[in-house]
């Protein structure tokens, strides 16, 4: 940070105003863009909080709202799959140390419906294995799709030709069908 | 033809990335208007849009039953809160650096969680020891031997070596498996109502704290935990191979022996200046000298298998090539009189003292000017931290719970 910022307060009054109001546009998507990849609401939380606190001290050179919102996206996303590889080699550390960790459902939120959630838990841990085996790359691309950004966007948010993103959506549309196809078919026959 | 045209065989068909496009409503007018002349006339293509489009709704709507829900996004003012403080947090230290030199000379924020490391890490050396090197403090049941701490020992340590010597001696002895129960997310930072009906002791507070520190009070719940180590004779034999030691025999009781451990409730207290509380785990807490504290009910283990803990430890320390600080924290565990090591790092000065009549151990890190003091009383190990060097202080604050 250069000296003159830091004589002069970090957050003055239309700073504020105006982040506070990128914050408010941008906080849903950042979130479920977050939640998507991690599949953890802290740290999802965790995403969102560093991604605008990034935002705030080092502003994107952004022409556009498409920009801005790109920008958002690209760094949600690179935290996000940056906060699975760590929990990832977190479990792996742990299975090799012997120890294997179950979480046990606790609190109102497994009394409700219990086979429900289960079931709903199951498939979506399933969703995210598919989705983890993928490279990064098609990972990015196919969260990004998700949430809604437009080629443009997806462009601008991973540094490829826009005319290039549908065939690249394509490709890893094709893989995630693929392995999950695979994965669900060797699941049934166990 | 377009750059996302690739050409096939007949020179004429659509590739998949352009029918994605198509698909997506991303081409432009003419590559739509060519695109839609070449499907009316291509029934291969045609069939490959079907199944492009067939693919995207799979896809995106797995994706999209990923969540989350719009009721499980959090309240977007107690995010910006929480970033807000944060940003207020980074810009005191920066806006007054004068300032900070004068009250607290060595203890910028920025490094404070580093500071705070060792005195984690102690924490967590201390549960891990407490979980895995179980004490029997009633020995004459030598098949249902129930820890109790009665005593600290303080043992010297490098941390790193000593937890990664303790991992890999759980990988080479046995299995261990671990639940731990999660506290609702509702109550991870509980009122301290919420956090006295919660846990199953009765909780303690100082009525005196070392100088300077911010009277907020913040709870943080910390779940249950039921562990069971299984000793694995076939996993033994071959550290013992591969370590030199093949001539050691191991008991023959040990084989598939069980000890279980079970870790309940216990609770944080975190006070400060100010806190905001994030959802989840975010809590954000500025101002005054920070103090902690931790309550936790003393882990049971049970020798639930038809070994001993006695065998366990017996054999462990007939290794000779056993880590040399895992073999200390051995020896210093006292069956007979309920002593259990605790792993102090090197850097750290210790000494044994008495709190409300318990032993207890202070222990003082004067390069970093933090200091704790740990004791157990009626079952319950009790942690207290705070950035201060001063014993005296810290038992003052110790000897005032209640």
């Amino acid at each position: 940070m250069s000296s003159d910022r830091r004589r002069t307060p970090l957050i003055t009054s239309s700073d504020e105003q105006s982040f506070e109001a990128i914050f408010k546009r941008y906080y849903p998507l950042v979130y479920q863009l977050a939640y998507r990849c991690t599949g953890r609401h802290d740290e999802a939380e965790d995403v969102v909080q560093e991604v605008f606190l990034r935002y705030y001290r080092v502003p994107p050179q952004a022409t556009s709202d498409g920009e801005q919102r790109a920008w958002l996206c690209r760094v949600a996303t690179n935290l996000s799959l940056n906060a699975l590889r760590t929990r990832q080699r977190r479990a792996h550390h742990e299975e090799e140390a012997g120890e294997m960790r179950q979480q046990k459902m606790s609190g109102d939120a497994a009394q409700s419906n219990p086979e429900q959630q289960v079931l709903a838990a199951e498939q979506a841990a399933f969703t995210r294995a598919i989705l983890a085996e993928l490279p990064e790359r098609q990972q990015t691309y196919l969260l990004l799709r998700s949430v809604g950004l437009s080629y443009v966007e997806i462009a601008q948010a991973t540094g490829v030709a826009p005319a290039s993103v549908g065939a690249l959506l394509a490709r890893a549309e094709r893989e995630f069908r693929r392995r999950y196809h695979e994965r669900a078919t060797a699941r049934k026959a166990e | 033809m377009n750059e996302r045209q690739q050409e096939k065989p007949n020179n004429q068909c659509l590739d998949m990335g352009l029918l994605v496009s198509l698909r997506d409503d991303e081409l432009s007018a003419s590559e739509l208007a060519q695109a839609r002349a070449h499907l009316a006339t291509c029934p291969d293509c045609a069939a490959d849009e079907r199944g492009v489009a067939g693919t995207g709704r799979d896809v995106y709507d797995l994706l999209a039953a990923l969540g989350p829900l719009a009721d499980e996004i959090p309240d977007s003012a107690t995010v910006f809160a929480a970033i807000h403080t944060r940003l207020d947090s980074g810009s005191e230290h920066e806006e007054h650096p004068e300032t900070l030199q004068v009250v607290a000379p060595r203890y910028a924020k920025s490094n404070r969680r580093r500071r705070y490391g060792w005195l984690a890490g102690a924490a967590a050396a201390v549960l891990i020891a407490l979980l895995l090197l179980p004490n029997a403090g009633a020995l004459a049941y030598q098949f249902l031997a129930l820890f109790s701490v009665q005593q600290f020992q303080p043992v010297s340590v490098d941390p790193q070596s000593f937890s990664s010597d303790l991992i890999s001696s759980l990988r080479d002895f046995g299995n261990m498996q671990v639940q731990y129960e999660t506290v609702p997310a509702s109550l991870q930072h509980p009122t301290q109502a919420q956090a006295r009906q919660w846990i199953h002791f009765p909780l303690s507070l100082p009525s005196r704290l070392p100088a300077g520190v911010g009277q907020t009070i913040h709870f943080t719940l910390l779940g249950s935990a039921d562990g069971t180590f299984t000793f694995n004779v076939a996993k033994v034999q071959a550290y013992l191979a591969q370590s030199g030691q093949s001539g050691i025999r191991i008991p023959a009781q040990l084989a598939g022996a069980t000890f279980t451990i079970t870790s309940d409730t216990g609770v944080v207290i975190h006070y400060a200046g100010n806190c905001r509380l994030g959802r989840v785990t975010s809590l954000f807490c500025t101002g005054g000298t920070p103090f902690y504290a931790a309550e936790i009910p003393s882990p049971v283990v049970q020798a639930t298998g038809k070994a001993s803990l006695k065998d366990l430890r017996d054999f462990l320390l007939s290794l000779p090539r056993l880590a040399p600080e895992l073999h200390s924290m051995l020896q210093q565990l006292d069956l007979e009189q309920g002593i259990v090591p605790l792993p102090v790092p090197r850097e750290v000065a210790a000494q044994q003292i008495t709190v409300h009549g318990a032993p207890g151990v202070v222990l003082v890190d004067n390069s970093l000017k933090v200091g704790g003091l740990i004791w157990q009383e009626h079952g319950i190990i009790y942690l207290i931290a705070s950035v201060t060097t001063s014993s005296m202080d810290l038992l003052d604050t110790a000897n005032s719970f209640a």
